[in-house]
């Protein structure tokens, strides 16, 4: 028995254009399976599937549940639930070529990509030629982030604020940002 | 619901109009196969199914493309059906263009074909190529997909994976051979290239039995071991596992590499060493290190 396009209705949901704030990366779902990554001048041209994460999977340290741990990195738990890279994890993409490249040489590679629940597109690099690890957030194309006031931040949840921790998800005010106490 | 469209299914066959020098194939779920045969134009079938799951093919300048059109079908993910839907595709024996695969999660399979480039991008499903003749890259990317080659040629060919395992056996490269692969094993058997052959996987063991390559040789793996049988080299040799033991044998004598060889909880067979006009480095934290020389036929 056969499952027709079986993640389809995944991939849908993330066609379009998606861009990182500073305009940098771009990330193109078109036709059904194709994606398309630059970032500066690295180029990924390829093959995604859509896979929505299992039950709550995030990799625990204690009880039978520490099974997701032993298994954290390769994406999939030995109970064929993928586990989440993040608890605002919806979906993680499977790339069949992960180096961005310019000019045939591999810049970049996308370790890890994800979808969360507040419509955001994560890319984990690696800078092949240093090791460096980089984080990209991308946002639908023409949804502008609404710009920063003094004191503010923005949490990795998306939420504005300029407390010590987010009144949406409760995080640690992100290093970095003066905290105003307000 | 299976087969609710069963009957719905309709085979589709595409003879092309002229001659294609440039393939592109895009499928979601269904299997590619992909042959030559005893056709004088590239010839392919796929199944429709009319408003929930169907095809676009184009034929112009020389360039064939069949993608899958994503319809926006509610159905997608709960439309069962007991037959096959494979995409077929037969190629004339002096096909000599250029082949994109690439699919979600149907597997894809090549046998018997010549071609300029080969190009297969897969995000789960399996790959096997065999009895495949190349002038150009063969490039095979896969996130969980495991990848089968067997008796191809090519120039350089570029293997990367996530999860999945990588079986070489019978390839011979007119350039490089690069192995990338996050959690799978790597398996190279009777693999001869003029450029260099880099094998790398972070949790998987490596096994390279009669490898040969005019250039410089490197695998490394962080928890497997590496297992090496008859490896000979032009240049450099790197054996490299941080938990795993690393064994085998190379062709040629130990006077020939400059040697630097250690572990730190292991056993260690071979000496450090200067002079030589290549390099010997083998290294391991956790495993044994057992190399043997011995002479070629």
């Amino acid at each position: 028995m056969q499952v027709q396009n079986p993640n389809g209705k995944y991939r849908r949901q993330l066609a379009g254009t998606w861009v990182s704030e500073d305009g940098a990366c771009k990330a193109v779902f078109a036709d059904s399976v194709k994606i398309t990554v630059t970032y500066g001048e690295a180029m990924l041209d390829g093959y995604c599937d859509v896979n929505p994460t299992g039950i709550a999977m995030a990799p625990v340290t204690s009880g039978f549940m520490g099974m997701a741990m032993m298994n954290a990195g390769m994406g999939q738990a030995a109970d064929g639930f993928i586990y989440q890279h993040d608890l605002s994890e919806d979906f993680q993409l499977s790339l069949a070529e992960k180096a961005l490249k310019k000019e045939d040489q591999a810049i970049y590679n996308i370790d890890f990509a994800w979808h969360d629940i507040y419509d955001r597109l994560h890319f984990d690099l690696s800078v092949l030629s240093t090791g460096e690890k980089l984080s990209l957030t991308l946002c639908r194309e023409g949804t502008v982030p609404v710009p920063l006031k003094e004191g503010e931040v923005r949490c990795e949840c998306g939420h504005v604020f300029s407390g010590k921790f987010c009144p949406e998800c409760g995080r640690p005010r992100p290093a970095g940002g003066p905290e105003t106490g307000a | 619901m299976p087969g609710l469209f069963e009957e719905k299914y309709v085979k589709r066959e595409y003879e092309c109009t002229g001659s294609v020098e440039q393939v592109e194939i895009v499928s979601a779920s269904d299997a590619i196969y992909v042959t030559s045969g005893d056709v004088t134009r590239v010839t392919l079938s796929y199944w429709e199914c009319p408003g929930t799951h169907e095809y676009d093919l184009r034929e112009a300048d020389g360039k064939l493309v069949l993608a899958f059109r994503d319809g926006g079908n509610i159905l997608d993910g709960m439309h069962h059906i007991f037959r096959q839907t494979p995409i077929e595709m037969i190629l004339p024996a002096s096909f000599a263009g250029s082949l994109d695969l690439g699919c979600a999660s149907g597997e894809t399979e090549l046998n018997v074909v010549n071609a300029d480039k080969l190009k297969i991008g897969s995000a789960s499903g399996r790959v096997r190529v065999a009895d495949v003749s190349c002038r150009g890259e063969v490039n095979i990317g896969t996130s969980s997909g495991a990848v089968e080659l067997q008796n191809v040629t090519g120039a350089d060919f570029v293997v990367s994976g996530k999860s999945g395992a990588v079986r070489m056996d019978g390839i011979r490269a007119l350039g490089r051979i690069e192995s990338g692969l996050v959690s799978g094993s790597v398996s190279m058997t009777n693999v001869s290239a003029a450029g260099d052959v880099s094998v790398d996987s972070r949790s998987g063991g490596i096994k390279l039995e009669s490898v040969s390559t005019e250039a410089s040789l490197n695998a490394s793996t962080v928890s497997g071991s590496i297992h090496c049988a008859s490896l000979r080299t032009g240049g450099d040799i790197g054996l490299s596992s941080t938990s795993g033991s690393v064994k085998g044998t190379i062709i040629g004598r130990e006077g020939d590499y400059a040697v630097s060889a250690g572990t730190v909880t292991g056993s260690n067979n071979l000496n450090n060493s200067e002079g030589g006009s290549r390099s010997l480095s083998v290294n391991t934290v956790s495993g044994s290190i057992d190399i043997r020389f011995v002479a070629g036929e």
